[in-house]
């Protein structure tokens, strides 16, 4: 059964007819269940959030909803009707808009050029860009947006006021519904509040706004109901005024066992492998990605870094991978104090990174599975032989990884591309234990893995630590910092909380994660 | 496993396209010759005639092939890196005008001349190539139109050297002096043309497969050119192998036209390349950018080029409907991969026109 | 410096730039929606080629022009259906159209003319002159006393820029370029507008193609191109991928082709080799000098792939 039946949505006071429901809808990436049967109701006149972890299947239904992902089972109905939507335009035109975290704006074009295809009139030819400023000028009065300059380009504009170039261009045209996937992720607290005073307009014109989030604290200040899921179904609706932090943060995260690894041996932790201080990084745009961050991970030790996608993750990972220079600060690599930074130097200086894109970044797709396992410049120093490469020796070599790493593949010899995400996913942890590093930064390690293929990786670095190894956890899924950190900092804003040790409360860490309790600053 | 069935099946994965491109291209231009006015069997007979005919003819083919095994490979180095040579012809004209400059200079023994000269015309096709190369790593401009004008700047320095301050000291024709004897490749045969340099061209070809597929640098070289990002990422200078590879490429295109004037034409004049820099791109693609292919694909274009005298003479069909066939292999064969194989998504390296 | 010299100088830059003007504002076309045309010089021949062809025979040269601009259309179709029907590799078909044209062009000219030593001739394309101004100093005969096809290029010059900055079918144009999924997202069908973009191009290209043969040289020559083709892909970077920076850049071209006359004409006793070389160094001297300056679009160059 998909539901409890005591999570059966109670209608909002003034429901008509839901305006639009999904019922039972399913879709299956290869083993992986995104949506194993949801059914939920929507309602004129409503802010309704759904709340859930990564992977918990929240943008794949709204995506199903906005026509981008094809469904394997289920209906959709707008007005009580089943429609099928083929694709975004389609969903548009039954009056649904939805803006993305990614946005779909064109950087070197004026907001007013973004938004002339939206409002020009059907038959027009000639670019009026006048008149599209008014239109976009009495829409966004309308809604209370504020757009700013209408002529400034989209590249400097920053990012609140985005998406509120994004909204407007999903609320032009007849919309009723406006999805907004995680839209506060990206935003200060000033502009979120602005985001909600909007929502807040937009409801009492009567429309309905779907809101995706992991942040509580916004969902219930914001919304009028709450929907949990989990695991791609529903595990609860509730009314906002009704439901409490702690109920809604256990929902989410949920009361089952945490996916163990084996529990860790408590070992004595060995000499400080990783020592960061003060590390700051200035990006492109001049914004502090990371911000004085300060942090030590001792021999045999994980330590994960929680928080939400774009807190200076990606930019603390490019640090520790060599591809990026800090801008302040130091940091020490098994005692010594690091001067260059490019892959090859931290490489040799003993650090290994599990990327967080294994297509993109991690493999070589064309390549065989053992030209992919000997990717690496200190396995590439180990195995030449002078300035060739045996290929015995690389043979034997990967071989045995996919032995020990359990990958599963139709030979050596077949190019990365055929294996599955999971193997894939094995064959760049397997590659990057083999160089016995003695720092391991692994970034959302088990991104798309299936549970088994999550266990394995997790084993994996578990007993790379068991050896001597230090562990940086990187990743945006709790489960998993969780499941196996022994310290946990988050990472929010570019500034990094101090650590908790374990046993780590759970619903204290969702909240930091989220913001709630802003020890952090920012 | 199925080990044979798969091997089989990689085997027919890589000829595939190769072959069905080729029947692609013979129909179409079966096509051309027929709308020329020509009939299409026979000329395709005069050609085959032409190439394979006799001894002499197969000597031809050599001859021919020779040097588009040295570019063709040159290519296949510089595809594989992600590196887009175009500049072929010109580099190939620089190693000529080292080889027809030296050569007719240089009073050594061949057993020292020879190499010393060969390896001055494979350092003026690198050097060359290396102007584009500077400038694509320095200043980020594209090696396509770099590699592109480096061509026609060659094409000029060539008429210029040939009028001008190397022009043969009779003094009657734009040509250089005629290399020395002792620097002149020696024949195979007593009474044929094909000369030592198609054995080197094999061994380039050689070469080439073991530093791509046994040596550190061959596989860095190819990591960069299928994703650089990853490569780089791996610890492998991605812009350093891109770098070596087209300075490599344009020393290769460079003994392509130093051997040819040394063991064939003797000396250094206008209109000396039939385009060999630009069939090499087709070379490259046909044999599937590996050295053995390459070297299929070349004696398959030599042979093209050593029968089309005998189209022509035979069938009154223009030799240059060589460039259809070969554009018309390039466009079959890039149509029938659907692009999966140069494609421009995912992580290849976008040519950057800048 | 004399006047006639200076006349003289300005006729021959205009002459020299109008090829590129009209080859350039073709790849304009194309680059704005995303798509490098390395195939221009092809194009560009088969223009040259169509044109003179037809003018033979037909007598008229408007004809040639014509015919040369539905060649270069068709050319631009082809390349299209691999480079955006396929998903081909830009560079690659591009290349593959280049040998596919001087191949074409050097068979159908044998076929028709047989394997002669003189060249064919026709009558050039007649001039028009517009009264008064074609009597300005310097320029007035360059500019305005020009042939229908040079008139053309230096009105597309304000249209084209109007054209891209200012209707709604520009604007899209310009989306393709930037961010093909986010204008497919807004309704904008991207295979179609690339493959028109694509079209657009070879047909410019060919009527600059048809300028050389039918204006400018009244010949055709197996390889007359001479890479104006590939200068022309420099022409749109130096102009910054706008039309009106583009005509400054031909212009610039164009002089520094033609300098190569008025020196010969001086008596100055530098090998002429050199000036032919000019237009191609100075391409790469302009490119060095340019690195990271422009801004291409911003999809260029790359496939796209409808999910």
């Amino acid at each position: 059964m998909p539901n409890d039946p005591a999570a059966i949505p109670a209608p909002p006071p003034n429901a008509g007819q839901a305006l639009l429901s999904v019922r039972g809808l399913r879709r299956n990436f290869g083993a992986v269940a995104a949506l194993a049967g949801v059914d939920l109701d929507f309602y004129p006149g409503e802010i309704h959030a759904i709340l859930g972890e990564n992977g918990a299947g929240k943008s794949t239904l709204m995506n199903a909803i906005y026509g981008l992902v094809r469904l394997d089972g289920g209906a959709i109905l707008v007005d009580g009707r089943p429609v099928h939507f083929g694709g975004p335009l389609d969903a548009r035109q039954a009056g649904i808009g939805m803006v993305h975290q990614e946005f779909a704006l064109f950087e070197v074009l004026t907001v007013s050029e973004n938004l002339a295809l939206a409002l020009s009139p059907a038959r027009e030819w000639r670019l009026r860009l006048d008149r599209v400023a008014a239109a976009a000028g009495a829409l966004a009065a309308e809604i209370g947006l504020d757009l700013g300059d209408l002529d400034a380009r989209v590249e400097t504009l920053p990012v609140g006021t985005r998406q509120r170039l994004e909204i407007l261009k999903a609320l032009s045209g007849q919309t009723r519904i406006l999805i907004l996937d995680e839209p506060t992720a990206v935003l200060t607290p000033v502009e979120t509040a602005q985001l909600f005073r909007m929502l807040v307009r937009l409801r009492a014109r009567g429309g309905t706004v779907l809101f995706i989030t992991h942040k509580l604290r916004e969902a219930l200040e914001v919304a009028d109901r709450v929907t949990v899921m989990r695991h791609g179904r529903v595990v609860r609706t509730v009314r906002a005024a009704e439901a409490s932090e702690r109920a809604l943060a256990e929902a989410m995260v949920g009361t089952e066992p945490v996916p163990a690894a084996a529990p860790r041996p408590r070992q004595p932790r060995g000499a400080p492998l990783l020592r960061i201080e003060e590390l700051s990084v200035v990006d492109e745009r001049a914004i502090r990605a990371v911000d004085a961050l300060s942090l030590e991970v001792r021999s045999g030790e994980i330590v994960g870094i929680a928080g939400v996608d774009g807190n200076g993750q990606w930019e603390l990972f490019q640090v520790l991978a060599g591809l990026r220079r800090p801008t302040a600060g130091s940091i020490h690599l098994a005692g010594t104090l690091l001067t260059r930074f490019s892959p090859e130097d931290m490489i040799q200086a003993g650090a290994s990174t599990i990327p967080p894109d294994r297509q993109r970044q991690g493999l070589v797709l064309e390549m065989t599975v053992a030209e992919n396992l000997i990717l690496n410049c200190a396995l590439l120093a180990r195995l030449a032989s002078g300035p060739f490469l045996p290929r015995a020796a690389s043979r034997s070599f990967a071989g045995a990884l996919v032995q020990r790493y359990v990958i599963r593949t139709d030979g050596l010899d077949v190019p990365a591309a055929t294996l599955s995400g999971g193997n894939q996913q094995r064959l760049v942890v397997a590659r990057a234990l083999s160089t016995d590093p003695q720092l391991l930064v692994a970034f959302n390690p088990t991104r798309g893995l299936d549970f088994a293929a999550t266990g394995a990786v997790h084993r994996a670095c578990s007993q790379a630590c068991e050896r001597g190894a230090a562990l940086l956890l990187i990743s945006t899924d709790l489960d998993e910092i969780l499941g196996l950190s022994d310290r946990v900092a988050v990472l929010y804003r570019g500034k990094l909380s101090p650590s908790l040790e374990s046993p780590l409360p759970a619903e204290r860490l969702g909240a930091l994660m989220a913001g709630v309790h802003e020890d952090a600053g920012g | 496993m199925g080990n044979l069935a798969s091997r089989l099946r990689r085997v027919a994965r890589l000829l595939g396209p190769s072959l069905l491109s080729l029947l692609v291209a013979l129909v179409a231009s079966g096509i051309v010759v027929a709308l020329a006015g020509g009939n299409p069997a026979r000329a395709f007979l005069a050609l085959m005639q032409g190439a394979f005919g006799s001894a002499d003819s197969l000597s031809e083919v050599g001859v021919k092939t020779c040097p588009l095994l040295f570019t063709g490979i040159a290519m296949v180095i510089a595809f594989r890196a992600g590196v887009w040579n175009i500049g072929g012809e010109g580099q190939l004209l620089l190693g000529a005008i080292a080889m027809a400059w030296l050569g007719s200079r240089l009073a050594l023994p061949d057993w020292l001349g020879l190499p010393l000269v060969l390896a001055a015309a494979a350092m003026a096709g690198g050097g060359w190539a290396a102007l584009a190369a500077v400038l694509k790593r320095q200043r980020a401009v594209s090696e396509v139109i770099s590699t592109i004008m480096l061509n026609f700047v060659a094409l000029q320095l060539v008429s210029y050297l040939v009028h001008g301050p190397l022009m043969e000291a009779a003094g009657q024709y734009p040509q250089t002096d005629a290399v020395s004897a002792a620097l002149r490749l020696p024949r195979l045969f007593a009474t044929h043309r094909l000369h030592l340099g198609f054995l080197i061209a094999l061994g380039v070809a050689a070469l080439a497969q073991v530093l791509l597929f046994r040596t550190v640098l061959g596989y860095q070289m190819r990591a960069a050119g299928l994703n650089p990002v990853a490569a780089r990422l791996a610890g492998i200078p991605a812009e350093r192998c891109a770098f070596l590879a087209l300075v490599l490429s344009g020393a290769l295109a460079g003994l392509a036209g130093g051997v040819e004037v040394s063991a064939v034409t003797y000396r250094l004049y206008e209109q000396f390349s039939p385009g060999w820099g630009f069939t090499a791109i087709a070379v490259a693609l046909l044999g599937r950018l590996n050295p053995g292919g390459a070297v299929v694909a070349a004696l398959f274009f030599g042979a093209l080029d050593a029968g089309s005298f005998s189209m022509q003479r035979a069938a009154g069909i223009s030799s240059v409907l060589v460039s259809i066939i070969q554009a018309t292999v390039i466009f079959a064969l890039v149509a029938v991969e659907g692009g999966a194989w140069l494609a421009t998504t995912r992580a290849r390296p976008e040519p950057s026109v800048l | 410096m004399d006047q006639a010299i200076l006349t003289g100088l300005a006729a021959s830059t205009v002459t020299m730039a109008v090829p590129l003007l009209l080859a350039a504002l073709g790849e304009l076309i194309a680059e704005r929606s995303g798509t490098i045309n390395i195939g221009l010089e092809g194009m560009l021949l088969m223009g040259a080629f169509t044109a003179l062809i037809a003018a033979y025979f037909s007598g008229s040269s408007a004809l040639g022009i014509g015919l040369a601009v539905g060649a270069g259309a068709l050319f631009g179709l082809l390349m299209a259906y691999f480079v955006v029907g396929a998903n081909a590799n830009q560079v690659v078909a591009g290349a593959a159209l280049n040998l596919l044209a001087l191949g074409l062009t050097g068979v159908a000219y044998r076929a028709v003319f047989g394997v002669t030593g003189s060249a064919i001739t026709v009558r050039g394309a007649p001039a028009f002159s517009v009264p008064v101004l074609r009597s300005l100093p310097v320029f007035g005969a360059a500019v305005f006393q020009q042939t229908l096809l040079g008139y053309a290029s230096f009105v597309l010059v304000p249209l084209l820029a109007f054209a891209l900055a200012r209707t709604l079918p520009g604007l899209a144009l310009r989306m393709v370029g930037e961010n093909p999924r986010a204008a497919e997202a807004q309704g904008v069908h991207v295979k179609r507008v690339r493959t028109l973009a694509l079209v657009a191009c070879g047909a410019l290209a060919a009527a600059g193609g048809a300028f050389l043969s039918v204006v400018y040289a009244n010949t055709f020559v197996e390889g007359m191109s001479a890479g104006r083709g590939f200068i022309a892909l420099a022409v749109v970077i130096v102009g910054r991928w706008s039309a009106w920076g583009i005509l400054l850049a031909a212009l610039f071209f164009g002089l520094a082709s033609s300098l190569q006359f008025q020196f010969q004409a001086l008596g100055v006793a530098v090998p002429y080799q050199l000036f032919l070389m000019l237009p191609y160094v100075l391409t790469l001297v302009v490119l060095a000098g340019y690195a990271g300056r422009a801004r291409p679009p911003a999809a260029l160059g790359q496939g796209y792939r409808r999910d």
